[in-house]
């Protein structure tokens, strides 16, 4: 007679139950269809008439999601407020972007103005999510397309249709230790005129493993588009223009990356990888360049927070090149989602963000130059910062005019795992170029035209 | 006569309504989780096994692809196989090395030691240190030259290897790191020691039981339902790892810290594959799930508990 | 097959079996060292070893907080950073980095943050511990069609890995309108936490009948023993869980950046993150530190304090009545 528990169903429980099983009953009945239905609820296929029209005079809120930290537009915020009474602009922070981004996207509710790196913004115009902004841009009295550098503006155009626009640009260039180059009697590099080969020779003559001072900061490995832009100095590129084919098996990219990986592995040049913590990921690799022990680096220009926090003197020329003068430039791109319900509203944000105060004051928060030449005519110039001695400020703006814009190739993450391992074999030494980029270039194209 | 056959068919009666009494109340606290599962749970989980049959980018609809995912998954896509022999490799060594750490913490920490709190304080921090900042300090710790192992170790006259970034060595360097983490079971073996009943150590000790028979005849059965719950609940999570990888390595060098977990993640979130990810999930899925199984199964011949229904 | 100790007292006398006589200690150590001693060296030197091994990161962690920016990278690495920066305690929380995001209240961000990490931790360990107890007690202690299939049911929920139930559950949060609300980190605590499940039935499997029998003999109902016999009697186990769901909702990481979006409701794990924010700045690492040493501190004590709940032994319970 083991376990005939002797129950006396009470009152209490019998009412708890009854109650659960209602609230069940409830809360299933409002649960929310599933996920098949994952459309974003696109507003149809209408045309904006957007801005010349008077804003109306009821509160309107926009959210404006970018993924740095919120108080980054807090000025233009201010501003914008006192001109547009009724329109309250809510700073979105947008951590993990990859992760959230896309969660936004299928749930339909993505920010009314969404500011977002290369490669996501075309994805999202690949999936019909953005509107086409050049009506409102043709409608808008003084916009002045011409101010913005060309390679930026005419970037995030498919089929003739526009879908972003930029604000500030970060570009890379190459920074030096003038104190570290004087006492190793190296001379400085010479703005107009700087090579690859010089590049590696001055570094070489002041690398002393011994006392871990190294001419050039390592190559930040696990960053893949950061080796696009030797690609491009020597005249290649990982893909074709409109993204349909990796081109990455051009003797140009493996003479390219060979060249460095060479570089990299000589040991007499640059710490490798495992020399550097690099515990921040990707981008700003400077660590032993602000302590002092690094001559040279090509990199953004937030590298120069570092130098300043460094005390040394120092300065600032183009990226070296071979058969072409060539950078990267960071940027985003602002967009309008087709799931906002204030086109109007998004607009005359976005309009005003991406204006040449707009963009300036932008610019201001994390010292990089606009994407509107007009900006970057207002003095302080944001890239400048105090120090006590010269520097070839000019370098920064100018990176502008022939620097590139990132790709945008459908399926990038596996785009750039395929070529990411591939780098990362060739920079531990254990393949050559030549040997697998060939490989893995069909594999590549392949990945790009997967339909969607 | 008959009154002895209504007897009984009353008895069956009340027997049957007190079973359903008691089913009911059963249910009633079981009901926080059933609703929890129908509102919030449940759906997300069938739906990514219905996404398994289809490619979704997120941005776009799903797309009906039938069995495509699983196919690639064995046949085409190379990583998986390697993720597959990466976490195989991790879960074989570090789970049980942990759990042997902890438990023997766990009775070291037990005894009446002067600042047993402190000692247990000390033990259990490092799974209090905020996951991304315990794997930046673990980061800088294997870091070939300003880390503090390879200093530490070059004091006794060895050269470290470059942990994190050589291939031979960077999953080694993960398996050490997770046993940093081993004050959870740690906690949970000291819980089911503290509630052991004294009594029973005291009649042994009449009895003249000397420390290794009261371990293995008192205490070790007696834990059996805890180890088992550690057990489990290691190889659960230890299949699934992913952030240790994600922040410390991102899956290199060249992949030799790819793991499943993260594999999927990639799959998910780097390129937009969420119903492949999906796919991997309930193979993952089914995998855990056939293994927790045995372990039920196998749980009846060592497992001891003090009801007297299991 | 290890030897079935009934607990009741009439089979304590089973213990003859020991009275062998041999006695391994006195084998070993003879009569004259009092081996007690060598017991506790041995364990004093594993302990303090041990120790030293778990401090090291930690003491790293502390090392890092403490230097001034131009030491933080040096090769070797310095192991008593000189001068000590006290300063970089309160610099982390006043940095610009973090310092001036507006939150909509007249304090500092990181109070904010922090009192809006507190509330969702305190409701997290409350509703774990609450709903996670009642359904273990099912588990343990009644009987039920589809129990193991169920139990195995809770388990499985364990098994899918967050990264493909996000999404979906993210179109959900948004058909509700909790997003960048607290309610996705508050209400689906509530309904129980599989680990905690299977965790508390554990335990309760291990608290023996003869409580349970005695009371329904005078009376009880389910919810009496569970309240007053299983309850009281699980004590080391509830505060584990405790101390665990603290832990968890303290630094929980992923869930609130993903659902929360403007810095009015960030949590303090968001706080370090918005450190590292790339791009725009290199993250200053012994500010980060000394910011993720401020945030462990209350678990730390609460740990250290809930000791006394693992203390006490079972408490038992006179039903002589």
């Amino acid at each position: 007679m083991k376990s005939m528990n002797i129950q006396k169903l009470s009152r209490r429980e019998f009412l708890k139950m009854a109650g659960a099983v209602t609230f069940a009953g409830l809360l299933a009945s409002c649960a929310p269809a599933t996920v098949k239905t994952a459309e974003p609820e696109a507003t149809q296929a209408e045309e904006i008439v957007p801005t010349s029209a008077p804003s109306t005079n009821e509160m309107v809120t926009i959210r404006y999601g970018r993924h740095d930290a919120v108080d980054g537009d807090v000025e233009n915020v201010k501003v914008f407020q006192e001109m547009f009474p009724n329109i309250k602009v809510e700073q979105e922070q947008i951590g993990s972007f990859a992760e959230k981004v896309p969660a936004l996207a299928a749930a339909g509710n993505l920010p009314d103005v969404f500011r977002s790196w290369e490669a996501m913004c075309l994805e999202l115009v690949r999936a019909d999510l953005m509107h086409d902004l050049q009506p409102m841009v043709d409608v808008e009295p003084e916009f002045n397309p011409a101010d913005f550098y060309e390679n930026w503006w005419n970037w995030p155009v498919v089929a003739g249709k526009r879908y972003g626009i930029p604000d500030v640009i970060a570009p890379h260039v190459c920074f030096y230790n003038a104190d570290l180059l004087d006492e190793k009697g190296v001379p400085y590099p010479d703005k107009d005129n700087f090579t690859w080969d010089d590049y590696v020779e001055k570094a070489s003559k002041i690398t002393d493993p011994a006392n871990h001072v190294f001419g050039s900061e390592t190559l930040p490995i696990g960053w893949t588009y950061f080796h696009l832009k030797m690609v491009r100095q020597n005249g290649g590129d990982y893909f074709s223009p409109d993204f349909s084919t990796c081109v990455i098996d051009s003797p140009e990219a493996i003479e390219a990356i060979q060249y460095w990986a060479d570089v990299l592995l000589s040991g007499e040049v640059m710490p490798s990888p495992s020399q550097i913590v690099d515990v921040g990921g990707i981008g700003a690799v400077a660590e032993l360049m602000q302590a002092g022990k690094i001559g040279l680096q090509h990199d953004g220009v937030w590298v120069m927070n570092n130098m300043i926090l460094g005390g040394f003197r120092w300065n600032v020329v183009p990226e070296p090149s071979r058969k072409v003068r060539d950078t990267i430039t960071h940027g985003a791109f602002n967009m309008i989602p087709k799931t906002t319900k204030n086109t109007d509203a998004a607009w005359k944000w976005l309009n005003f963000h991406c204006s040449t105060k707009g963009i300036y004051n932008y610019g201001l928060v994390g010292k990089f130059p606009g994407g509107r030449k007009s900006s970057n005519l207002i003095e302080p110039h944001p890239w400048i910062a105090d120090v006590p001695f010269e520097v070839n400020w000019d370098v920064i703006p100018q990176a502008l005019e022939y620097g590139h814009v990132l790709p945008g190739p459908a399926n990038e993450g596996e785009c750039m795992k395929i070529i990411g391992d591939a780098l990362q074999a060739i920079y531990a030494g254990s393949a050559k170029a030549k040997d697998l980029f060939p490989e893995i270039a069909p594999k590549v194209t392949a990945v790009l035209q997967q339909a969607a | 006569m008959v009154k002895n056959s209504l007897l009984l068919k009353n008895r069956k009666e009340s027997l049957r309504k007190l079973r359903m009494r008691e089913t009911l109340t059963a249910f009633g606290f079981i009901s926080p989780w059933l609703i929890g599962f129908l509102v919030f749970t449940g759906g997300p989980i069938i739906a990514s096994l219905g996404l398994s049959f289809f490619s979704w980018k997120m941005l776009t609809p799903p797309k009906f692809i039938g069995l495509t995912n699983y196919i690639n998954m064995f046949t085409t896509d190379q990583l998986f196989k390697t993720s597959i022999g990466v976490t195989a490799t991790y879960v074989l060594i570090a789970v049980p090395i942990a759990q042997v750490i902890a438990l023997g913490l766990a009775i070291l920490l037990n005894q009446n030691i002067r600042l047993s709190s402190f000692w247990r304080t000390v033990f259990y921090v490092p799974a209090i240190i905020s996951g991304v900042a315990g794997a930046v300090i673990w980061r800088w710790m294997y870091h070939n030259e300003l880390g503090m192992i390879n200093n530490l170790l070059s004091m006794v006259g060895i050269a470290g290897p470059h942990w994190l970034y050589d291939k031979q060595w960077a999953l080694m360097a993960l398996i050490i790191k997770s046993l940093w983490n081993v004050g959870v079971p740690m906690v949970i073996y000291l819980a089911g020691l503290q509630g052991l009943p004294k009594f029973l150590y005291e009649a042994a000790e009449i009895d003249g039981a000397g420390e290794f028979v009261k371990f293995k005849h008192i205490t070790l059965p007696l834990l059996t339902p805890v180890i088992f719950f550690n057990v489990v609940m290691a190889i659960i999570g230890g299949i699934q790892t992913f952030s240790e990888p994600y922040v410390m390595t991102a899956g290199g060098p060249q992949n030799a810290t790819l793991f499943l977990g993260l594999h999927l993640y990639q799959s998910a979130f780097s390129y937009m594959k969420m119903g492949y990810a999906s796919a991997m999930a309930w193979i993952m899925f089914a995998f855990i799930l056939g293994l927790t199984i045995l372990q039920f199964k196998l749980a009846n011949k060592w497992v001891y508990y003090e009801n007297t229904e299991s | 097959m290890a030897a079935n100790y009934s607990t009741s007292p009439q089979t304590m006398s089973s213990y003859s079996f020991l009275k062998t006589g041999f006695n391994l200690r006195t084998f070993l150590f003879g009569n004259r060292f009092n081996p007690g001693l060598i017991r506790q060296t041995i364990s004093y030197g594993i302990l303090i070893t041990l120790t030293i091994m778990f401090l090291l990161p930690f003491y790293w962690m502390i090392n890092t907080a403490l230097k001034p920016s131009d030491q933080v990278f040096t090769a070797p690495p310095t192991w008593v950073p000189n001068p000590p920066m006290w300063k970089n305690f309160t610099d982390a929380i006043t940095n610009s980095y973090v310092g001036n995001q507006d939150t909509g209240l007249n304090m500092l961000p990181i109070v904010r943050y922090a009192l809006n990490t507190t509330i969702i931790t305190i409701n997290g360990v409350v509703a774990t511990l609450f709903s996670s107890s009642l359904v273990a007690y099912a588990f343990a202690r009644m009987r039920f069609p589809g129990k193991k299939i169920l139990f195995l049911g809770i388990l499985s929920t364990l098994m899918i890995p967050f990264a493909v139930v996000m999404v979906p559950q993210f179109i959900i949060w948004n058909k509700l309108g909790w997003l960048d609300t607290f309610l996705p980190l508050l209400i689906p605590h509530w309904f129980g936490s599989a680990y905690n499940i299977f965790l508390l039935r554990q335990f309760f499997m291990s608290i023996p009948m003869d409580y349970d029998e005695s009371a329904i003999i005078d009376g009880a109902t389910h919810w009496d023993i569970f309240w007053k016999i299983i309850l009281p009697l699980s004590r080391p186990a509830l505060a584990a869980v405790g101390v665990f769901a603290f832990v968890f909702f303290w630094n929980d990481f992923l869930g609130p950046l993903i659902i929360l979006s403007t810095p009015k409701n960030f949590t303090l794990t968001m706080y370090l993150t918005n450190f590292t924010i790339p791009y725009m700045r290199q993250t200053p690492w012994n500010l980060y530190m000394a910011a993720a040493l401020m945030i462990t501190l209350p678990c730390m004590i609460l740990f250290f304090f809930s000791q006394k709940i693992f203390m006490k032994g079972i408490t038992i319970i006179d039903f002589k009545r």
